[in-house]
């Protein structure tokens, strides 16, 4: 027993148990710095086997009074947690300004609730040595980086914005040829058009044939694959793309470059050239062993990075080959990142990163790990698993966390995630096809509408050929005329419009556009619309809808209904340069007249250049045309812009009138807005409705028209016509 | 007639390499060292200040700095009744953890006095933050003091500031 006494004193431990009554008592010998602390609180000496009440240990170790609350959970379990809890280091100063590094744990030992107070000062010298130098290094690293990202995200932007005004590329600006970050500028196969001559000195390429003859684009792109799986399809999906990787130089030795993609894409939508900014990043990594260390963490989030997250998957692989042992990797994707960057600029969208990656590692357990890939992409290594399910309750908890709202620039926001995940025994995977896998179930969990997860099957291998094909058969639905257009009426329901009409006998309708597949018969908007968005195809059949709906109006009218005509505006449409000329031209080919046109546009157009959109927007309304905000409530919404749009209706979003009238939230948001908008002398639609208690709730707030099942579906322009002669 | 004495906790928390220590050091002791010396853990200092009726003695919790090995402990936290989130105004980087850091502190302190500090001020020509996203922390209630570790400037404010809000 004294053997062991001394073995503690000698390793600086200072045992207590936690007696029945809350007190503690010292179970092994107390060292002279204990008594020293002690003294110093004005408490009396402790000697072994006496007790101390909790109120004065933690006078004496301030940090245990913090730590009692986590340390409570760990002696409630029933059997040893581990090694035990730790408080976290702090140090001490007495009254000779003698340092102690203590550092306080708990645990349950045979029954007994332990709580141990280490002395860790004879190892902190070389603990804080070791965080010092990394500390310093990646305070300089922090400048390098910051500095670098900067100037390669501006180039890039430079080039993009070049590129739009040019329409071939037989040379790059001056200030791009003598650029240090090195950039080539392809076509989508790959075939070289220009590049710089900071290319040149990275691949130390004496002929610049070879630059050509390279095939650089496929080199990067098989190269990153390695650590970035899902770069075909980032890229195929005509996004952006940045990451850091390996690369072999003209010697075959090896080279760090950060390489970022950026697709610029021509007027019909499709991927017209590459621009690839890279910058040469060996000489940082062999700058300091401990670089290594401070690289393996993302700036932002705090988190592992790829490079670490390869490591850490990768030996936990090598360490188990052919084990039983299941392991699950959790791919998360945030929804509409791009979105948020673009409305609220880059360091709102770091901080909603930031955000997420705490929320992320507060929902994990200790022995699990998460990774930021990077972008708005993160990973969770899950080990030991028994059973899918295990995943799908994280899934679960993780949607919930990330939902929660947030403030950003003073928006009330919340974000969603995408979630992919895959679970397979080490000996039947590698990490790769783990990633590749838990990568295509978060891309079937996106296609499936967003903010849910998904458990990676077979099935999804064949659904992103699926996906390509059905980018191409959009890209010829307009011309092979499969679109076709639908209407919905909107129900006047305040008592002085009345029914069908409204304000002197005015027929109001939506057009909804339907998808007549060959194949697969009629597929509804959220079928293709998010597709035709990330594609840039929006524009065309956001443009076909505009006329036809106005074709068909003209039509319509010309048959004796006197309609206004609402048609769903997409901010990609909105915002391209000729939509104005666009509108203008449909407006007068069809003969439609504007002030029966109702323009339905999303309240996420004006975070960006809100400015420019309201004067675009005054310009519309000064042609007499109406403009109506959709989905009112679902995504940024602020009252502080809504006053200052030229907006004459605001349509509630489906998903409040869809728990009308019994949830108290609904109704308190949809009673405000109907009362809000009246004041403003706006109109207001509530859409999905359906039943006879929504209705009867909305009327009473006195909402202005109904949109949903309850009253009519959508129908075509000759079921509307029958409708009006019913009707009159 | 001694004044009575109340104990209140008090964290500083913030990114690495912001001048933490230095600040409390600077109000505790009236020492300033331009080395960088981090901080692991946390390290507790006491300093008593007089108030208008009472003593206060403030348990100084200086917290290791957020960075790619740490992030904050939300237990140091624990029973805090004020906290100074400190950031280096040279350092945007630095900027960017202030939100976040205070919905840590608000998850485990939802209602506690916050202060701000935007330290090395002594280097106000290489700042490189933009004035009006400060007034916006001290429009949500979050005031904000430029202050320098170095010259000591704002620094006995903040802290008598946040402790007379704590009162």
């Amino acid at each position: 027993m004294a053997l062991l006494q001394g073995v503690l004193e000698r390793l600086g431990v200072v045992v207590f148990e936690r007696t029945d009554q809350g007190d503690f008592r010292l179970c092994s010998r107390p060292p002279r710095w204990l008594n020293v602390l002690t003294r110093q609180v004005g408490a009396a000496e402790l000697a072994s086997g006496e007790t101390i009440s909790l109120d004065t240990l933690c006078d004496v170790f301030p940090v245990v009074d913090s730590f009692m609350h986590d340390a409570a959970a760990v002696w409630a379990q029933n059997d040893s947690f581990d090694s035990g809890l730790r408080s976290g280091l702090w140090t001490d100063i007495d009254e000779n300004a003698n340092e102690y590094n203590l550092e306080a744990r708990a645990m349950r030992l045979d029954g007994a609730a332990v709580l141990l107070i280490e002395n860790l000062s004879d190892t902190f010298s070389d603990r804080h040595q070791v965080y010092q130098k990394a500390r310093d290094i990646a305070l300089i690293n922090e400048k390098l980086v910051s500095e670098l990202n900067y100037r390669q995200r501006k180039l890039q932007s430079e080039i993009v914005r070049h590129l739009a005004c040019e329409s071939t590329v037989n040379e790059l600006p001056e200030a791009v040829e003598r650029n240090t970050s090195a950039v080539l500028v392809c076509l989508p196969d790959g075939h070289v058009e220009v590049y710089n001559k900071a290319l040149i000195d990275i691949y130390e390429m004496k002929v610049e044939d070879q630059i050509v003859r390279a095939s650089l684009l496929d080199k990067w792109i098989s190269e990153a694959e390695q650590n970035y799986p899902e770069i075909h399809r980032v890229l195929r999906s005509g996004a952006y793309w940045e990451g850091e990787f390996k690369t072999k130089g003209s010697r075959n030795e090896d080279k760090w470059i950060r390489l970022s993609i950026g697709p610029v894409k021509d007027s019909e939508g499709s991927i017209a050239h590459y621009v690839c900014v890279a910058n040469d990043l060996t000489d940082y990594q062999r700058s300091s062993e401990d670089w290594h260390r401070v690289a393996e963490y993302d700036f932002n989030t705090h988190l592992p990075n790829r490079r670490q997250f390869w490591k850490h998957i990768s030996s936990a692989f090598e360490a188990n080959a052919g084990a039983e042992e299941m392991v699950g990797l959790l791919y998360i994707d945030i929804d509409y990142f791009k979105r948020i960057n673009d409305d609220f600029g880059q360091m709102a969208g770091d901080f909603l990163l930031s955000t997420i990656a705490s929320r992320i590692s507060r929902n994990i357990k200790y022995r699990d790990f998460v990774a930021h890939l990077g972008g708005d992409e993160f990973a969770i290594v899950l080990r030991f698993l028994d059973s899918e399910e295990v995943t799908a309750n994280l899934s679960d908890r993780l949607l919930n966390s990330i939902s929660e709202p947030l403030s950003l620039d003073g928006h009330p926001i919340s974000v969603t995630a995408s979630i992919g995940c895959a679970v397979e025994r080490i000996k039947d995977t590698d990490p790769r096809s783990l990633l590749r896998k838990a990568d295509l179930a978060m891309y079937a969990a996106k296609e499936l509408g967003r903010s849910q997860a998904r458990m990676y099957s077979k099935a999804m291998e064949d659904h992103l050929p699926m996906r390509r094909q059905r980018e191409h058969e959009l890209s010829e639905a307009i011309e092979r005329q499969q679109f076709v257009l639908e209407f919905q009426p909107q129900v006047a329901i305040r008592s002085e419009k009345g029914g069908n009409k409204c304000r002197g006998n005015v027929f109001r309708v939506e057009a909804l556009i339907r998808w007549m597949h060959p194949d697969k018969g009629m597929i509804a908007p959220s079928g293709f619309i998010a597709i035709a968005e990330e594609s840039g195809s929006i524009v065309h059949i956001g443009k076909w809808v505009l006329s036809e709906a106005c074709e068909q109006g003209v039509r319509m009218m010309r048959e004796g209904v006197d309609l206004n005509m609402a048609v769903n505006i997409s901010p990609k449409q909105l915002r391209h340069p000729d939509f104005y000329n666009c509108l203008t031209t449909v407006l007068e080919s069809s003969g439609f007249p504007p002030e029966r046109l109702e323009l339905e546009i999303t309240e996420s157009n004006f975070l960006k250049e809100m400015e420019a959109m309201i004067a675009l927007l005054g310009r519309i309304r000064e042609r007499g045309i109406m403009i109506a905000l959709d989905d009112f409530g679902s995504g940024f919404s602020s009252l502080n812009y809504l006053k200052r749009l030229p907006v004459n209706c605001i349509k509630i979003d489906r998903s409040f009138v869809r728990d009308l009238p019994n949830d108290i939230e609904s109704k308190a948001i949809t009673t405000s807005v109907i009362h809000l908008a009246h004041q403003l002398d706006m109109e207001v639609i509530a859409e999905g409705v359906e039943t006879r208690q929504q209705m009867d709730f909305l009327k009473k707030q006195q909402v202005d028209y109904i949109q949903g099942f309850y009253f009519h579906r959508p129908m075509s322009a000759d079921k509307i016509l029958a409708l009006m002669r019913e009707d009159s | 007639m001694t004044m009575p004495r109340i104990s209140k906790k008090v964290c500083m928390v913030g990114p690495f390499a912001v001048g933490k220590t230095s600040l409390v050091r600077r109000f505790v002791e009236s020492i300033f060292s331009d080395k960088y010396h981090t901080t692991i853990g946390v390290k507790i200092s006491k300093k008593v200040i007089d108030l208008d009726e009472a003593q206060m003695q403030l348990m100084l919790w200086d917290i290791e700095g957020v960075d790619v090995f740490t992030d904050l402990r939300p237990s140091y936290l624990r029973g805090a009744a004020g906290v100074m989130i400190a950031v280096d105004g040279t350092r945007p980087a630095t900027f960017k953890q202030i939100d976040r850091l205070i919905e840590l502190v608000n998850q485990q302190l939802p209602d506690v006095p916050k202060v701000l500090l935007v330290n090395k001020f002594d280097l106000k020509s290489e700042w490189k933050l933009e004035e009006q996203a400060l007034e916006e922390y001290a429009s949500r209630g979050i005031p904000v003091f430029r202050t320098s570790a170095k010259t000591g400037e704002a620094v006995e404010e903040a802290f008598e500031t946040l402790a007379k809000s704590i009162v």
